[in-house]
């Protein structure tokens, strides 16, 4: 898919503005931007623009607003449900030049970064004063904040922390018209929390230049174990005496069988060969409270089946286990040429029932399902493996998504975790809200961009969607 | 005219809201001034549909009301017609411990909340004031800050889906039942925080945590203001997370005041800690060396200074800065508020908050004659120079509770929102007629 070329005169002007490095043409330099995780569609924009302040960024959307032209925004393109597919879309407005800190104050816990920060680079920035900025998306050595706080980003650590909006203070969003307003989460303003409904809104309400983040205390204590299971109902069930039990781990991840042979293949952690499951449990806290909490997570994990528990005491194990874990998706390559990662949630206790869903529709399908968790908090992501050059098989894995996808809404739960809808998922949206509702929605969508040209087609289900969008057809080569 | 209007009005209401109950205001159930002439107390969502879909069509103004704990932090509407109470919506809660998830309806009382939990160690552990009397509901929609949001963060952050009916009589269910959950926009943000003024909250799930093995409240006696600055610095900079940092002011008392407290004016710091038992024995071996002195009093329940504060005091007001200032700023304050009687003040030192109690309520039973207090004029001109004074620390000074004349004298809200054009719109997206609080939050809306 393409989009049809802009009026030279709008392209000098933005040219000019933004200069060379803030506008970028040309096929070479725009199929990066063609897709972003989600790579079953693709598209590519007629123009990328990268304004460096918000003052550009204000005046280009201003621009882009006059012209009727729409535009969608995007960080550093890791979302993994499409919301920055440029699907008939002229420009991208990229975020990768804002890149400053604009305040540290490590007296008032909070730091503003621009929208282009890494979120790793944000506790790098005050770990040296015992703090750290707590949602850490598997992706967050590249992902930025202002793509966090667009899809109210989580994280294996939500279990305990929470995600993006629990540690949002404030923000700067450019609006679609190109006006600029700061928005506080501070009490007693006396009007709606606008910051609060921006997150998680996947670029469709404005452009997020700034954010205003709140720091956490860096735990004085942390424990990592490893809970090995014959298979993914016993670890489910593990995860389950764990919650009851009364502790709230700092994180509780699982990886099934297929991951693991992935994961070992690529780090060469130690997971024993035969391990049907494994969970990650991690508590933090104060040291004199760790070990009584350790002896009963084993206690809790051996009671549901566990063949082994280990500690990762030294920093260096706990650091490959980690790294086993977040990179696990880059390793599964090892096992597929291709696969899509789900994203849907269920009560945390119906893990079990999940699971066993999740094993029929793989064998319905004829497919092959990894499972990857946050166990601990009920959000799932199945890998569906296949080859994209069979295009037999591309349909079937998205069948089978849909089916999971549904199987989580019957089970109680959400279609989307931490990935958003984007426009992967605009399909599900009926299914998961009442009609009112989505008027609701709609009506939140008009106030804040009422001619629809900031990412559209995103989110709620449109009748201008192409087909080629709502179903996603496969791809030749790559 | 005005009468034959109100009472066509009247009958409107009890024709379209056949069933509800219904009754006369209380003397004491007032807002920001105003008594609304009737109550109606809907049992359930179809009733409380047709009372949102009478007032609609008729045109009036109703005020949802909970508990009525909070019932004067704001502006006094435009028009009130009626008075919608929410405490029938209680039912059944619906808790999922395993989950760590609670539903429930709206109208049940936090104290109810935690009751139903009990059994499964579970807790919502917020502690707002008045927590017997106030409901969920209006506890989300207030998003009143606690002391122990400390460790726990406001009550938005406790919500993880709700029901409820717009001021377009639509029936929103938003949100979901799961810890995690970002399909589609998030309305539950756009709600709580409210106050009421788009949609009427009819149920809730909120997140639950389990119960503590152990929890104590400790109580210390600071030498003054500067004090509690380092105290503050020194608990942040430790690896200790205290659920709870308060700081309780009190002063402005003559002399011969009647606490037998001798130290009553120097600031007292409340903390609250929870764990294992070891992990509370180490916290309290630290606190000794951290803050160089044991507590004067120590206790397992969680104080009740907030609720005090609540009841005690004729004019409240919360200033707001940044929590690095809220101390400077509480020090200001009490320069200026002390020369007029007693006065007491409660920094949340995390949030930054700082709850201003001043004009003593008189004891109902005492037979000496009512200190004659601030006349409202006075209250107004303290709250101009609290709010002048507030620019230099980047804070604002917003009106909780006041005796009625003072509503009429002054903007409960300290300045405009950000985006106010765009909460307008909102406005007229949600509530179209304007039925619901009209004009209650800040610039009118």
């Amino acid at each position: 898919m393409s989009n049809p070329p802009l009026d030279a005169g709008l392209v000098t002007r933005l040219r000019r503005m933004l200069g060379e490095e803030g506008l970028l043409t040309g096929e070479a330099a725009l199929r990066v931007y063609e897709c972003d995780g989600y790579t079953l569609e693709k598209a590519r924009p007629s123009l990328v623009l990268l304004p460096a302040t918000t003052q550009e960024m204000s005046r280009s959307v201003e621009l882009l607003h006059k012209a009727g032209i729409a535009f969608v925004p995007r960080g550093a393109g890791t979302g993994v449900s499409g919301g920055c597919l440029p699907a008939d879309i002229p420009v991208m407005i990229g975020t990768s030049r804002m890149q400053r800190i604009r305040r540290v104050d490590i007296d008032n816990r909070r730091v503003e970064v621009e929208a282009g920060v890494v979120n790793l680079d944000v506790t790098r920035l005050v770990e040296s004063d015992g703090l750290h900025y707590a949602p850490d998306p598997s992706s967050q050595a590249a992902c930025t904040i202002g793509g966090n706080v667009a899809e109210n980003s989580g994280g294996p650590h939500t279990l305990k922390y929470g995600v993006t909006v629990n540690h949002l203070l404030g923000l700067e969003l450019v609006l679609p018209d190109g006006e600029v307003l700061q928005l506080s989460r501070e009490a007693g303003s006396g009007g709606f929390d606008l910051a609060g409904v921006v997150t998680g809104s996947e670029g469709t309400l404005g452009i997020i230049t700034s954010a205003t983040l709140a720091l956490v205390k860096t735990p004085q204590a942390v424990a990592t174990m490893l809970a090995v299971f014959p298979g993914v109902l016993e670890a489910s069930r593990a995860v389950s005496a764990i919650i009851a039990a009364g502790l709230v781990p700092a994180a509780l991840e699982m990886m099934d069988a297929l991951v693991i042979e992935a994961v070992e293949a690529a780090y060469g952690f130690g997971f024993p060969a035969d391990a049907g499951a494994v969970l990650i449990i991690e508590l933090d806290g104060l040291a004199a409270a760790l070990d009584e909490q350790c002896v009963q997570v084993t206690e809790a994990c051996n009671e549901q089946g566990a063949s082994e528990i280990r500690r990762a005491d030294d920093p260096r194990e706990r650091a490959l286990l980690w790294k086993s874990r977040k990179r696990a998706f880059g390793a599964m390559g090892r096992l597929s040429p291709s696969y899509c990662t789900q994203d849907g949630v269920v009560p945390r206790s119906a893990l079990p029932q999940i699971v066993e869903r999740i094993g029929e529709i793989g064998r319905r399908y004829k497919l092959r399902i990894a499972n990857i968790m946050h166990a601990g908090d009920g959000n799932i992501h199945p890998l569906l493996l296949y080859d994209e050059n069979d295009p037999e098989e591309v349909a079937r894995v998205l069948d089978a998504g849909r089916d999971i996808l549904l199987a989580c809404l019957e089970l109680g739960g959400s279609v989307t975790g931490e990935h958003g809808i984007g426009i992967e998922k605009t399909e599900l949206m009926p299914a998961s809200f009442g009609p009112a509702t989505l008027a609701a929605m709609a009506d939140l969508r008009e106030v804040f961009n009422p001619r629809a040209l900031c990412n559209p087609h995103k989110i709620l289900p449109s009748d201008r969607h192409c087909v080629e969008v709502t179903r996603p057809r496969p791809r030749g080569g790559g | 005219m005005q009468e034959s209007q109100s009472g066509a009005r009247g009958a409107a209401l009890a024709a379209g809201t056949e069933g509800v109950p219904s009754r006369d205001a209380r003397p004491d159930e007032t807002l920001s001034g105003l008594t609304a002439p009737t109550v109606l107390s809907p049992r359930d969502q179809q009733e409380l549909l047709s009372c949102v879909n009478t007032a609609r069509s008729e045109g009036l103004a109703l005020v949802v009301t909970g508990g009525g704990t909070a019932m004067d932090a704001a502006n006094p509407p435009r028009a009130l017609d009626l008075l919608l109470s929410t405490r029938g919506l209680g039912g059944r809660v619906d808790a999922r411990p395993n989950d760590m998830v609670v539903t429930i309806g709206a109208g049940a009382t936090l104290t109810e909340l935690n009751r139903a939990l009990a059994a499964s160690g579970q807790r919502l552990p917020l502690d707002p004031p008045l927590a017997g009397q106030a409901t969920l509901g209006g506890l989300v929609a207030a998003d009143t800050t606690c002391s122990s949001s400390a460790g726990f963060g406001c009550f938005r952050d406790m919500v993880l889906g709700l029901n409820a009916i717009d001021g377009s009589g639509r029936e929103l269910t938003v949100g979901g039942q799961v810890v995690k959950n970002v399909a589609g926009y998030d309305l539950v943000r756009l709600l709580a925080g409210s106050k009421g003024s788009l949609a009427i909250i009819t149920q809730l799930t909120l997140r639950t945590f389990p119960r503590p093995v152990a929890a104590l409240t400790l109580q210390y006696r600071l030498a003054d203001t500067a004090a509690a600055v380092a105290a503050r610095a020194s608990l942040l900079d430790s690896e200790l997370s205290p659920v709870m940092m308060d700081l309780l002011q009190d002063g402005g008392k003559d002399s011969s005041g009647s606490s037998p407290d001798n130290d009553h004016e120097r600031p007292l710091l409340l903390l609250r800690i929870e764990g294992g038992n070891s992990e509370l024995d180490y916290q309290q071996a630290r606190l000794r060396e951290l803050l160089g002195c044991a507590p004067f009093a120590r206790s397992d329940n969680p104080p009740d200074h907030h609720d005090t504060l609540h009841q005690d005091w004729l004019l409240r007001l919360r200033a707001i800065s940044m929590p690095g200032q809220a101390l400077a700023f509480a020090d200001r304050v009490a320069t200026l508020v002390k020369a007029g009687g007693s006065y007491q003040l409660l920094t949340h030192l995390c949030s930054g908050e700082t709850v201003i109690g001043l004009e003593p309520r008189p004891p109902v039973a005492a037979g000496q004659a009512p200190t004659s207090g601030r006349s409202p004029g006075e209250m107004a001109a303290l709250l101009a120079e609290l709010r002048q004074a507030a620019f230099d620390y980047k804070a604002r000074v917003v009106v909780e509770q006041a005796p009625a004349e003072l509503y009429e004298l002054v903007d409960c809200w300290h300045g405009r929102p950000a985006g106010l054009g765009l909460m307008r719109q909102l406005k007229k997206r949600f509530d179209p007629v304007g039925i619901l609080s009209p004009g209650r939050l800040a610039g009118g809306l």
